[in-house]
């Protein structure tokens, strides 16, 4: 039976999920939303899914640890698949956000369970839901699976056989690297960080969402005004400076003072190039910290140079791979105490507000199922700390900006004004 | 600053975006955009340290637009222009 060892991003998401324990969902997961024309009947949707019996040991296995090494790893199973799939009914302009809610709020049957699908007949439309396991899936890998089920390829084997138990000095050596780099961040502890999680405590509140649709037009406006102030593929850098600048108002609101920090924990996929689509299981991203004082946001054109500048200073640290090597040593922590430590991932806080941006590039079909996409929503989960995440995802070129919160960390108003903010900076510049 | 021909830079890009994307060398088409060829964000900067390294021309600091990535050759004839006017 197939043994596939947990690189250190994997023992991160491991920790993440452990968060989430308390929680209604009792996980860390992500659901994936199609906006579907047309209705899909159940029978066909059952026929489509044994696409997925070609991933089974993989889809039905669980994590486990080797005897002596200590290295974890994913078991596979030799179980049969058996998606859970439900089916319901609900009204033509049902919001997917609470759709959405309802069913990434709910655990998995049990733990060796990692995906899960509801089919929503919403008027002469269809709403399909997948909920991914992040021990098996990222949101990129998620959205790979689905276009491997939709073109009915085969998916190919993981490529991490080996528990990795080798090369300790290079390891020792970025983990080194990792820390001077957050301790830069910290400013050796000098430095208070803006969160939203302070007065709550919310370790089992549900998970909610709300979501902003921007038109392809728009968007593809901003990101010209992008270009044209920080150069080609700086798509990220210009996007966090408007989630810094949207994040500063409700910061100052709840007391923040100028010269405390916002900090972006932010989620970047590492997959790249020719195996980019055979590349669907396990974790494929690393975590990037980006940040500036509450004061920056009065000058929104230093704020876009500085997240330039950090971004680039971040790939010549090479601190991305780093964060993963490091990781590889942390594996033989016991997970309750790893998830402790790593709730506090840069430098002692779990952040202001998780951020990714999952630029249109797993899932490029126009139909699923056989049927039109008018939209495809990437969900995500957010432990309970920082309890807050800005997640965008592109597709046929319109964006969907999705903030994911618990419940209780945020008030109405505060969200509102919030998607105003973001709203408004997509918006067409007049005269 | 060394004046290097047109087609030696894009010869070292190829290698250098083989070496990003995991591919061949004789996979990267210097006709196609970089980003036909793989690059994401990440590796763009990765190819414009590299960049740095070999002719000492640091892109990040001069204005570039979508017309000098639309292919390969393109961004090695921005990086000669640049190097030219350096001398």
């Amino acid at each position: 039976m197939s043994k596939y060892y947990l690189s250190g991003i994997d023992w991160i998401a491991q920790a993440l999920n452990r968060q989430c324990r308390k929680t209604p969902s009792r996980n860390n997961g992500f659901v994936i939303a199609f906006e579907l024309e047309g209705l899909i009947r159940g029978d066909e949707l059952r026929k489509f899914l044994k696409g997925a019996d070609a991933a089974a040991k993989l889809l039905t296995g669980r994590t486990a640890r080797h005897k002596f090494h200590l290295a974890p790893y994913w078991k596979c199973s030799a179980g049969n698949l058996n998606i859970d799939v439900e089916f319901s009914e609900c009204p033509p302009d049902k919001d997917v956000c609470l759709a959405a809610a309802d069913f990434a709020n709910r655990p998995f049957r049990s733990k060796y369970e990692h995906l899960a699908v509801r089919l929503l007949a919403r008027g002469e439309n269809s709403l399909l839901l997948f909920k991914f396991d992040h021990l098996l899936f990222d949101g990129g890998g998620g959205e790979l699976f689905l276009a491997a089920l939709n073109d009915a390829a085969q998916f190919r084997e993981p490529d991490c056989t080996l528990p990795q138990l080798s090369k300790w000095s290079d390891k020792f050596e970025s983990g080194r690297n990792v820390n001077r780099f957050l301790r830069d961040i910290n400013a050796g502890g000098k430095r208070d960080f803006f969160t939203f999680h302070a007065a709550h405590s919310g370790v089992s509140a549900a998970n909610r969402f709300r979501t902003l649709h921007i038109p392809a037009a728009q968007a593809q406006a901003f990101f010209a005004t992008g270009e044209e102030k920080l150069g080609p593929f700086m798509d990220t850098p210009f996007l966090l400076a408007l989630i810094f600048g949207a994040l500063a108002e409700p910061a100052t609101g709840r007391g923040a003072l100028d010269n405390d920090f916002i900090l972006l924990p932010v989620t970047v996929d590492l997959r790249s190039g020719r195996d980019r689509k055979n590349r669907i299981f396990f974790n494929q991203w690393s975590l990037a910290p980006f940040s500036l004082p509450i004061a920056a946001a009065s000058r929104p054109d230093l704020v876009v140079q500085a997240m330039k500048e950090q971004f680039i200073e971040l790939v010549k640290s090479k601190f991305l791979a780093d964060l993963d090597k490091a990781n590889l040593l942390m594996r033989i922590i016991p997970l309750p105490l790893f998830a402790k430590m790593s709730s506090r991932i840069f430098a002692g806080t779990s952040g202001s507000c998780s951020f990714a941006f999952l630029p249109e590039s797993g899932f490029k079909a126009k139909t699923f199922a056989g049927r039109k996409i008018r939209n495809l929503l990437h969900l995500p989960l957010i432990p309970p700390k920082p309890g807050i995440g800005i997640f965008i995802n592109r597709y046929n070129n319109a964006l969907n900006i999705i903030i994911s919160f618990r419940e209780g960390l945020i008030s109405e108003t505060e969200l509102e004004n919030l998607l105003a903010t973001l709203r408004k900076a997509f918006e067409p510049v007049s005269g | 600053m060394e004046t290097v021909p047109s087609a030696r830079i894009a010869d070292i890009l190829r290698e250098e975006i083989a070496i990003i994307t995991g591919r061949e060398k004789n996979e990267v088409e210097p006709d196609k955009s970089l980003a036909e060829n793989g690059i994401n964000s990440l590796g763009f900067v990765e190819l414009l340290l590299a960049v740095e390294k070999h002719f000492q021309v640091k892109l990040m600091e001069n204005a570039m637009s979508s017309a000098d990535i639309s292919s390969v050759n393109a961004l090695a004839a921005k990086i000669a222009e640049i190097t030219q006017a350096c001398r």
